[in-house]
């Protein structure tokens, strides 16, 4: 296999892009042995959720027990199957998740989407894993040695947990990588000599199959594979022995490869509010990385970016980037997000952020704007953006009812809670004054006209609001309408107008 | 359209318009007021959309938004919105809290409100015009300051341009200077209902004061047998102008 | 301007009105989840306001009255309160309030709610308005329509229906519509003609419970109270106001008709009685009669010799006490009961005071001859304190469904129900569910839960759980811990009641309330056995007990092959080689006595007799143990010290068990006899010493020993020890007639063990799931005993482990032919019993000769072979469990292609025998126990217990000494009686070793403790008689071992 020269070259700075220019012409590129690389990302589910160092867990589904413990965890003597509650006796400082499908979900495809620095062809095997097909590739590197490099550092930047593992057929690359064995071989047989020492039980087969070959006593693949086929044939079904030879090479087992989309958009959540720019920077990354990939991959450069982050109460600022040239890789951008980034004051916590390629540059094109805007004006929310861009967010409120007996808790400007009109809403006056207004009591005994109440409000204990008050419905001298109420310290004060 | 609201105005300044059976904009239905008695009054048996309600009224409590709610509730039930879109009821600085359980209460779909807060007097112009201006909203509530006679011209000539309902709600000092409004109301509130003059509407003459409870009765119930329906007219006429 | 007399416009009348209030519409939290107080507290309260009447009217329940009408009669004579028994109903958004007059309408609406219950699944009901047409017209109604004030048109005959019997209620809870509501109602009224009443739809007693009610809707909603909204009720309103606030919300005319609905009502619980089933005895004869006739029977079978003098004198006795308080019926009841289970074989066996008596000796309700206990307790039945008779009887566990269907089979079910058991909220459910409705997170309340310890009596949990909030709790938090101790004791839901059966002569829906059951085809009446208690009304305790099965199989066993029929009266008393063993607490398997605790005092306590046992079995029990009586009674049976009684009315309570008090009815007796208790008044002291940790009441009757033991001359410490051993007594006290059936059963199985191992052991693994010991456990000492033991087998085994005669060769004598036990079918895990008879039906004579000969024979599934093939019961056809399943993929593959037989060509392929360690881990596995030998002899042939001791070893140590020992870890366990320290047994080849490991040693090495299967000590033995400790130093979890020992295929770790 030839090497090619310009593998020193870091891929960060430009190497060409896989998909760019598919090596079909390259001689011996026929003869080419199949290889395969598996990278099995064992904490995923956990790693998409934590935000910082500490022990962590992922509860199971019940939300009892724990499922994946990270290193520290680990070290503190936590195991997966353990209650939570004893969990936390032993290791109090715990931080304990809910597992996320969706953000795992989210998390693998950001790493797909990078791993299109490596490859042209990438399969995400969910929940954790993803396949690349490397075979055709090495020549790129200079080689596996070369590859092999070049992994170890950009993988040393993503900072998640991971097992890899090459094969010569994807299932052995996937079964490898999950068994934690570090192996990066190329050739037929010096798989299967691994591939015999895993044991049933990392076969991956369905519980029920694998419990048969141990009570029988098979306890290695090399052991199954011992075993005359013809017996084999008589004991178990069918799916079994293709999966032997999918597993061997003796069947073809192809792989749907990845589709990546025309457009780079990608969100993160965050799991705790964050509340300075520059730590908007950690959650950052790994969409810029996965931008990068994405990029080599399209042969693409992005010229401009817009990120968009999402504050506590809604939509917060919207950055735009841009970098003259079109760059692709993710340091450089991160450099100017970080530029851009101290400027900026956060208004509020953050809870996501999303990351928007505007304008691309394919690597030999001219940059030109591919996405012109398009303005509807009778669109609703085309003025509801206009006039919180220029009144700021906190200015423009849509208005909601809130299930709560006081009422200066009966209103929101929370749409989503979906509260229905219910009989202890009716009688409200139209006029909610911001802060009840005391009023004397001689005026309220000598002016006003009780003409309605009491109505006896008592509540809010639990949140340390608690109101105990009488309502009446009064009229004033000029024929107004107010709301008032006494307290129970025997203080009038208005809370509304029937306007 | 413009030139024409405009003349039109013009005209009815010079009091040369007369005619008050044909509707005035053909184009927009007039909305009732949920008030019979009222609509009587208002020139389309309604609100007209596309002209701009300039309702006169000291202090809050006097019925302001009780004359306005049963329309806003009617806007709300009307089918033919925007694209398929609802249209938003915007309320620009109000001087208290819409209270969401009375809005509800009075059948308006309280997912089409916007409450805006503006910073400026400039800001709040400015917002009531884009409002006015982008045909995207059922209906338009301001409270605007005495003075500022040009920019209730501006509001006007916004509103008719996309027929959005628009009520400004002003005090009653207002009453003596000259308005762009094509309907001019006075409110003040009595020791039962409230007494609304029609200070100005196009085709016709102003009117008489006319005492309205404006669902006081609804609050109220237990003051039902005291004020009997139909009720007694023991107001006395005022002649404006 | 006053608080409400813009409300109270409509009441013209100002003078001061003293008329008086009587509140109707009431719920209690037997309204579960609604009501925010106890009834008793409603009651207090009540009659504290000076309210002339209350109605309890629960949902659909009449769950609290008992309660109510027990607080009613205690309150004090200056304020009175009449209570009125009703219940509320919800139906198309109206409350109905039906309230009972006299005692027909209270049957009437008994049977309305029970038919309402019956309807739905259990905790729902569904009253319908057809409900209301007949059956119920003896019913006072009040009803509160809809918002609109509009009654749906079903029940437009309403009025016509309860003709003078019906009102309108009006409820102001100052809300927002009270006036709209008050005046539509009025209208309403009007134009139905009827009257019109007031109420307060009161759900706690004081307005400072609204947080409660609030967090107990949050709990019945399943959400939070932040996120309940609207649901909480907007004010505290629904409690029970004063009066001078119920004259300023209602004019006099409205409160005045209060005042004549309850005059309107005359009905007491206290008119409630019993009648009993009629059919127990033959037509044209009478009651007592016939008892007599029965017990002339059963004298005869009894006492073939002829009745002892003394005897005789007991049965005249206990027959004319009988007689004059008209228990006949009652004893006739269990009669029957016990003479059914007789005649089904099945083995029963009564227990209680009244159980204890020659008469239910001669009824053979019991086995404990009264010659052989010295019945020197007179607690038959009390004529003082009139309380009804207390008999349970325990049945085979088994069998106990059979006796269960022939009451109901006998009575019907709308004449027997179950006793409910009202379930309430402790400390863990409280936490959760509180914490819950506050918005706290499960994680986080799982957490706390497990750090409380709820066994530190210096420390209670509720402050250690208001410690956990930090030194300054968050305002959240605090609340969190009141409201958890606010709700404790609030009932949650009705259960049933372990066996407490309630017959009636008539439909028992007319006495009390009856609905569904969570088991299907159970009913279960709304009150619970205190209630029952409280209103004398009889109850018959079925009960099921394991011991009584494993007796009656061994007993078969034994005839089987003795030829003979025993019986537990033919079996010999005061064996001396049974009292032996006991003593030697050689007692694993043997009833009551075989706990740890327990085996720790057979040793000092060296039962010789079976007044001996009686005190065994009572003794090791929490009480004596917190009341520090067990040193004392050893001290003195040694000798050590000397018994004295301060007087002679003493001595003769306290002789038998030598000054000590260690049976419940010691502790009355004393009371009545010490310090001047009347009989009514030690019977209210027993009850609070069950329940003092609720009521608190046990204070008041301590003052009263006291003063009561002083004034008869007695000195202040022996009345301060009295007391002290009282409250330890609590809730665990254990009375003498219980103690004393349940010594002969040990006596029983003691004396099967020692002389009949094989048959006993047999009998016991039969009968399991019971008692303190795993199958394996066991078995590993039945061997120990002696008892061969042969595993389960495709050729020999049957459904329940079997006996079989020993191999020829044998050296016993002929005439007492020894057994080996085999083990049955029922091990095997995943074994379906059909599948095992077929197997066993289709045996042939020589058995089946191959895993293909037996699948051919019987069509069994892949579940039932596959459990075969892994529990090794087909070992015997295919050498061991690996060919066996290789054998049996074969076949099921070809069976499923529709082949009779494997194509040959295949060869015989012999796969490796699995190693031991696996053996022993798929016995364990897919059996739960092992004829292999021990694991731990396994790593100690490996040499990985590096100078451990077995426990065989350990009998030879002395006290103090260092030692190391290991095993299998088989019980943790936290006693209450010794604080602070956790119990471990360890089990290895040789037997057990017990453990104790203080906190300090198990909260510095909490994980091995813990999750260890394996486990490996250091520590220092503690020898004390014959009993032996180690008390843990170092732990190690050496579970790791036991992986160590497989055959490990490479896996990549």
């Amino acid at each position: 296999m030839t090497v090619h020269k310009s593998s020193e070259a870091p891929l960060v700075a430009g190497a060409p892009s896989p998909s760019a220019s598919l090596p079909s012409s390259e001689s011996g590129g026929s003869l080419r042995e199949p290889l395969w690389l598996c990278l099995h990302f064992p904490l995923l589910a956990l790693e998409a959720l934590q935000q910082d160092e500490g022990a962590a867990a992922l509860l199971d589904h019940s939300g009892q027990r724990l499922a994946l413990c990270n290193g520290r965890a680990l070290a503190a003597g936590l195991e997966a199957g353990l209650a939570s509650a004893t969990a936390y006796s032993i290791c109090p400082p715990l931080q304990l998740f809910k597992p996320q499908p969706e953000r795992s979900r989210q998390q693998l495809e950001n790493l797909a989407l990078w791993a299109g620095n490596f490859s042209a062809q990438i399969s995400p095997l969910p929940p954790d894993s993803l396949l690349l097909e490397l075979g055709s590739m090495l020549h790129y590197f200079g080689g596996l040695e070369c590859f092999n490099q070049q992994l170890n550092r950009q993988l040393l930047r993503l900072g998640y947990r991971v097992q890899r593992a090459s094969g010569h057929t994807p299932l052995a690359a996937q079964l490898l990588a999950r068994a934690g064995h570090p192996v990066l071989l190329q050739g037929r047989e010096a798989h299967m000599q691994q591939l015999k020492q895993l044991s049933v039980s990392q076969l991956e087969l369905k519980p029920r199959l694998a419990a048969q070959l141990q009570g029988m006593g098979i306890r290695q693949l090399g052991d199954l594979l011992a075993l005359p086929r013809e017996a084999l044939v008589n004991r178990f079904s069918p799916p079994l022995l293709e999966y032997l030879d999918r597993l061997s090479g003796a069947r073809p087992d192809p792989q749907p490869p990845y589709q990546f989309p025309p457009q780079f958009e990608r969100r993160q959540e965050f799991n705790r509010e964050i509340g300075s720019s520059q730590a908007l920077l950690f959650p950052l990354k790994p969409l810029l990385e996965a931008l990068q990939g994405y990029l080599r991959h399209q042969g693409l450069q992005a010229l401009r970016l817009q990120l968009q982050l999402d504050y506590r109460d809604g939509a917060g600022p919207s950055l735009e980037l841009g970098h003259s040239g079109g760059a692709s890789a993710a340091s450089d951008w991160l450099e100017l997000c970080r530029l851009r980034l101290e400027s900026l004051t956060l208004q509020q916590a953050v809870l996501g952020l999303r990351l928007r390629v505007v304008q691309f540059r394919e690597l030999e094109a001219t940059p030109s704007d591919l996405f012109s805007q398009r303005r509807g004006d009778s669109d609703p929310d085309q003025l509801f953006s206009r006039l919180r861009i220029r009144l700021g967010e906190q200015a423009v409120q849509p208005l909601a009812l809130a299930a709560d007996h006081r009422p200066e808790y009966g209103w929101s400007t929370d749409c989503t809670a979906n509260v229905k009109l219910s009989s202890r809403h009716q009688g409200r006056p139209g006029w909610l004054l911001k802060q009840p207004q005391r009023i004397e009591t001689a005026l309220v005994k000598q002016r006003l006209t009780i003409i309605k109440g009491p109505e006896r409000i008592c509540g809010g204990w639990w949140d340390q609001q608690a109101v105990r008050r009488d309502y009446y419905v009064a009229r004033w001298p000029d024929g107004r309408l107010g709301w008032l109420f006494r307290d129970d310290r025997d203080g009038w004060y208005l809370h509304g107008w029937y306007g | 359209m413009a030139t024409q609201a405009d003349s039109l105005d013009g005209l009815l300044q010079q009091g040369k318009v007369w005619q008050a059976t044909r509707p005035v904009m053909p184009q927009a239905e007039s909305v009732s007021s949920g008030y019979p008695e009222l609509d009587e009054m208002l020139p389309g048996r309604g609100w007209q959309p596309g002209e701009l309600v300039e309702l006169l009224y000291d202090r809050e409590g006097s019925g302001e938004l009780r004359m306005v709610l049963p329309a806003l509730a009617a806007l709300c039930r009307r089918e033919e919105d925007l694209a398929g879109k609802k249209g938003w009821l915007l309320w620009v600085d109000p001087p208290h809290i819409p209270y969401a359980p009375a809005l509800a209460e009075a059948g308006i779909d309280l997912s089409r409100i916007l409450v805006v807060r503006s910073n400026s007097r400039r800001d709040r112009l400015w917002c009531l015009e884009q409002a006015l201006k982008s045909g995207c909203c059922s209906a338009v509530l301001g409270w605007l300051p005495a003075g500022q006679e040009n920019a209730v011209r501006r509001l006007q000539l916004a509103a008719s341009e996309s027929a959005t309902s628009a009520f400004l709600f002003r005090p009653e000092a207002c009453r003596s200077q000259s308005s762009a409004a094509p309907c001019r109301i006075l409110l003040q509130s009595r020791q039962q209902g409230s007494d609304i003059t029609l200070l100005k509407r196009r085709g016709g003459w102003p009117q008489p004061a006319r005492r309205l409870l404006l669902g006081e009765e609804q609050i109220l119930p237990a003051v039902t047998p005291v004020v009997a329906r139909p009720q007694p007219q023991p107001v006395q006429l005022r002649r404006v102008k | 301007m006053t608080m409400f007399d813009s409300g109270a416009s409509a009441n013209p009348d100002t003078r001061p009105d003293t008329a008086g209030y009587a509140e109707l519409h009431c719920i209690s939290n037997f309204s579960f989840l609604r009501g925010a107080s106890h009834p008793e507290e409603l009651v207090n309260r009540a009659a504290g306001l000076g309210y002339r009447a209350l109605a309890l009217t629960d949902e659909c329940s009449l769950g609290g009255v008992v309660r109510a009408w027990q607080a009613c009669r205690a309150l004090p004579a200056t304020s009175p309160l009449q209570l009125i028994v009703g219940s509320e109903f919800h139906l198309d958004g109206c409350c109905l309030v039906l309230l009972a007059p006299d005692r027909d309408a209270y049957g009437q609406l008994s049977a309305l709610i029970s038919r309402c219950r019956m309807r739905c699944p259990k905790g729902e009901y569904l009253l319908q308005w057809d409900d209301l047409k007949e059956g119920v017209g003896g019913c006072l109604l009040l009803i509160r329509p809809k918002d609109n004030a509009e009654l749906p048109p079903a029940a437009a005959g309403v009025s016509e229906w309860f003709s003078g019997r019906c009102w309108l209620l009006l409820e102001r809870l100052l809300q927002q519509d009270d006036q709209q509501q008050r005046q539509r109602l009025q209208q309403l009224a009007q134009r139905l003609g009827l009257g019109l009443v007031c109420a307060s739809d009161v759900h706690m007693h004081r307005p400072e419970r609204q947080r409660l009610q609030d967090l107990l809707t949050a709990i019945r909603l399943g959400t939070s109270v932040q996120k309940a909204g609207l649901a909480l009720a907007a004010n505290a309103e629904r409690h029970l106001r004063s009066l001078k606030k119920l004259n300023s919300l209602y004019d006099q005319a409205l409160r005045r008709e209060t005042l004549e609905i309850a005059g309107r009502c005359h009905f007491e619980l206290s008119e409630l009685r019993y009648e009993y089933p009629a059919e127990l005895v033959p037509a044209g004869r009478e009651a007592n009669e016939y008892l007599e006739s029965l017990l002339a029977e059963g004298i005869a079978l009894r006492f073939p010799e002829g009745v002892p003098a003394e005897v005789q004198a007991l049965i005249d006795k206990e027959l004319e006490l009988i007689r004059e308080l008209g228990y006949a019926h009652y004893f006739l009841t269990i009669q029957d009961i016990v003479r059914f289970a007789r005649s089904r074989d099945i083995l029963c066996q009564g227990r209680g005071s009244a159980a204890n008596s020659v008469v239910c000796y001669c009824l053979h309700i019991t086995e404990v001859d009264p010659r052989e206990v010295n019945l020197l307790f007179e607690r038959f039945i009390s004529r003082e304190r009139d309380e009804p008779p207390d008999i349970d009887v325990d049945f085979e566990h088994e069998r106990r469904e059979e006796v269960i269907q022939y009451i109901y089979g006998k009575y019907g079910r709308e004449r027997a129900g179950l006793a409910a058991t009202v379930i309430s909220y402790r400390a863990k459910s409280a936490i959760r569910d509180v914490g819950k409705a506050l918005g706290m997170d499960e994680s986080y309340l799982s957490w706390l839960i497990s750090r409380l310890d709820r066994r530190d009596r210096d420390n209670p949990w509720l402050q250690q759980l208001l410690a956990m909030g930090g030194a300054q709790p968050a305002p959240l938090y605090r609340q969190f811990v009141e409201l958890v101790a606010e709700i404790l004791d609030f009932p949650r839901h009705l259960s049933q009641h372990v066996g407490g059966f309630v017959i009636a002569a008539g439909p028992l829906t007319e006495l009390v309330p009856v609905e569904n059951a969570a088991m299907a085809g159970r009913s279960v009446i709304q009150w619970n056995k205190d209630d029952l208690e409280a209103l004398g009304l009889l109850k018959v305790d079925v009960l099921a007990l394991g011991m009584l099965t494993a007796i009656r199989k061994a007993l078969a066993a034994l005839q089987n092959r003795q030829g003979q029929p025993l019986r537990i009266q033919d079996i010999p008393r005061g064996d001396s080689a049974t009292y032996d063993m006991l003593c030697r607490a050689d007692s694993v398997g043997v009833f009551q006595v075989e706990s740890r605790a327990q085996m720790n005092m057979l040793p000092r306590l060296k039962p010789r007799r079976y007044y001996d046992l009686v005190v065994q079995v009572a003794i090791v029990r929490p009480g004596p143990i917190q009341g520090d009586m067990v040193h004392p009674y050893l001290k003195r049976r040694d000798g050590i010290e000397t018994v004295d009684y301060p007087s002679t009315e003493v001595r003769a309570v306290l002789e038998r068990t030598l000054g000590v008090p260690i049976f419940q009815e010691q502790v009355i007796q004393l009371a009545m006899v010490a310090a001047g208790f009347s009989g009514g008044e030690a019977d209210q002291l027993r009850r609070a010493m069950a329940a003092w940790k609720r009521s608190g009441k046990l204070q008041q009757h301590q003052q009263k020993l006291i003063g009561g033991m002083l004034a008869r001359g007695y000195s202040q410490s022996f009345a301060e020890r009295i007391c002290r051993q009282i409250e330890g007594f609590g809730e665990y006290g254990f009375p003498e007639s219980h103690a004393a059936s349940f010594a002969l059963l040990v006596y029983v199985s003691a004396w099967l063990k020692c002389h009949h191992p094989t048959e006993f052991f047999c009998g016991l693994l039969n009968s399991q799931p019971m008692g303190f010991y795993s199958p394996s456990q066991l078995l590993q000492d039945a061997r120990r005993h002696g008892v061969e033991v042969r595993p389960v087998c495709i050729n020999r085994s049957h459904w329940e482990h079997s006996l079989e005669p020993a191999p020829v060769a044998c050296d016993r004598a002929p005439r007492n032919p020894r057994s080996v036990l085999r083990l049955g079918f029922r091990l095997v895990k995943g074994l379906s019993r059909q599948g095992a008879e077929q197997l066993i039906t289709r045996r042939p004579e020589a058995g089946y000769h191959s895993v293909a000969d037996a699948c051919h024979h019987c069509p069994l599934g892949r579940t039932d072979w596959d459990a075969l093939a892994a529990a090794g019961a087909l070992n015997q056809v295919s050498r061991h469990r690996y060919q066996a399943r290789w054998e049996l993929a074969a076949q099921s593959h070809y069976l499923e292609l529709g082949l009779d037989q494997l194509p040959a060509g295949e060869g015989n392929l012999i796969l490796d025998a699995p190693a031991e360690q696996e053996g022993l881990e798929e016995d364990f596995r897919h059996l739960g126990l092992s004829l292999g030998r021990h694991p731990l002899a396994l790593l100690r042939e490996r040499q990985l217990l590096d100078k451990c001791l077995s426990a065989e070893q350990l009998k030879q140590c002395r006290h103090g000494q260092l030692v190391r020992v290991a095993g299998l870890v088989t019980n943790r366990q936290r006693p209450g009686t010794a604080s602070g320290a956790t119990f471990v047994t360890l089990e290895d080849e040789s037997g057990q070793i017990n453990l104790i490991v203080w906190q300090a040693t198990a909260k510095a090495q909490r994980r091995a403790l813990l999750a260890s299967h394996i486990l490996q000590v250091s520590g220092v033995v503690e020898r004390e008689e014959n009993v032996i400790h180690v008390v843990a130093g170092r732990l190690r979890d050496i579970s790791f071992m036991w992986d160590q020992l497989k055959p490990k295929s490479r896996d990549f770790r």
